[in-house]
């Protein structure tokens, strides 16, 4: 007996999320056949993947290779469904400018940012690693984002993300900027003028989509 | 800031052998790579043991005594920098990682408990293990107990004096050194051979400790 598309879609959801590509691809190619739009295949099962792998990460039940692993499968399926998505008008979220700050060259909290807001719809502006606040600043001028996020792991390059926020209220621009750094907290962000702190890649885009509401 | 590697790190160990004055040993720190290595990411193995190398090779030149590899988040890339430290004959490793406390233990950032990444470490050859950084002094008598009893080697603990807040555009860390020294001193109880102190922690935080250990041991 064929399985409906509930069925299908639900059992994708459940490949992703285990890593296992080969039936994950298989499982699409059955909903194409069973004429389920991109679009659906996208909303039904995989963003939705990419929702839970971000909640268990946050309730530490998945790590960093888990989160990796998802948003590797959901680039090549994007790549798969991108295409045939064109007539379907996905629009983006909007623009981010992310960087990390002067002084620090940590970056793999910014990429897992960087992969999950782009698996969410954003189109993300990656500046790199040891920015200053002209370098933010300038790509702003050029850009008009939707929300800037700052990022730095050291203890010691963390405060340099003060005097970036510093530079964008100075110039009135009051366009939301969000920190992700290790070993803060809420304090740390409300203390420097931050609009909001991700304490992880998934609190990071979640808080995006509010401030973008 | 590439081309100066040998030049940075033969002047750091030149300035704590300064410090040391031959009382004490010299350490030289060798921390994460900021990349990802395969295969989670695009880094190869081999490149990440040659980068590790690198850096260890102008340490153990220049003359310190161990070799303390910190901060790591995985077991995996901890072994090849624990590798690169005996390729390049280190006779002393201490291999310290970094744990998130949450709700279902203790756990890096890639979900290894440290149980396994301690009896890995000291399978390849770590003299010492450790645990630094963190959130602060809380639970870090628990886990220093834990380790002891699972572990037959020297341990290290090396916390972060708690979060940081910033108060006149300076960072100003919350633990203070008296809440310093009775965690020094519930850690030497517990039987934890080395202590120290991550972010936030000063050369005062260190003299407190060290003058604990001295109390301690003119008690015993």
């Amino acid at each position: 007996m064929s399985e409906s598309v509930e069925q299908l879609l639900a059992e994708l959801e459940k490949s992703v999320i285990n890593g296992k590509h080969e039936e994950a691809e298989q499982l699409t190619d059955q909903l194409l056949v069973k004429k389920v739009g991109p679009k659906e295949i996208l909303d039904g099962a995989l963003l939705k993947d990419m929702n839970i792998v971000g909640e268990r990460f946050c309730n530490q039940e998945l790590f960093i290779p888990h989160v990796l692993v998802a948003a590797h499968a959901m680039k090549a399926f994007m790549k798969i469904l991108q295409p045939m998505l064109a007539n379907d008008k996905i629009e983006t979220k909007g623009k981010v400018l992310i960087g990390t700050v002067k002084g620090d060259v940590h970056d793999i909290g910014k990429n897992l940012v960087v992969v999950m807001l782009e698996d969410a719809g954003y189109k993300v502006i990656d500046i790199g690693i040891g920015k200053t606040d002209d370098d933010f600043l300038n790509e702003y001028e050029k850009l008009k984002l939707v929300v800037v996020g700052l990022s730095a792991l050291l203890a010691s390059t963390m405060i340099y993300m003060k005097e970036v926020i510093d530079v964008y209220r100075n110039e009135n621009i009051n366009v939301p900027i969000i920190v992700g750094v290790a070993q803060v907290n809420q304090n740390f962000a409300d203390e420097i003028g931050a609009t909001a702190f991700g304490k992880n890649s998934y609190e990071a885009v979640k808080i995006i989509d509010q401030l973008g509401r | 800031m590439e081309d100066k590697i040998v030049e940075i790190n033969q002047l750091a160990v030149r300035i704590a052998k300064e410090a040391a004055c031959d009382k004490t040993y010299v350490a030289g720190s060798v921390e994460i790579l900021g990349r990802v290595i395969e295969p989670y990411g695009e880094l190869p193995r081999d490149a990440a043991f040659q980068i590790f190398k690198e850096q260890i090779k102008i340490l153990l030149g220049a003359g310190v005594d161990a070799i303390l590899i910190e901060t790591m988040i995985l077991l995996d890339e901890a072994l090849i920098a624990l590798e690169a430290a005996k390729n390049c004959g280190s006779k002393i490793t201490c291999v310290s990682m970094k744990f998130e406390d949450g709700e279902h233990g203790v756990f890096t950032s890639y979900g290894e408990s440290p149980r396994v990444c301690a009896d890995k470490l000291k399978e390849v050859g770590a003299e010492i293990i450790g645990s630094n950084c963190g959130h602060g002094f809380q639970s870090r008598i628990k886990f220093g107990r834990k380790l002891r009893e699972t572990l037959d080697i020297p341990i290290l603990i090396q916390p972060n004096a708690g979060l940081p807040k910033v108060e006149n555009g300076k960072l100003i860390y919350e633990e203070s050194i008296e809440r310093f020294e009775v965690l020094v001193e519930d850690l030497l109880e517990v039987g934890i051979n080395y202590i120290g102190g991550c972010c936030g922690t000063t050369p005062e935080y260190i003299e407190a400790a060290n003058k604990v250990l001295k109390r301690v041991n003119n008690k015993n």
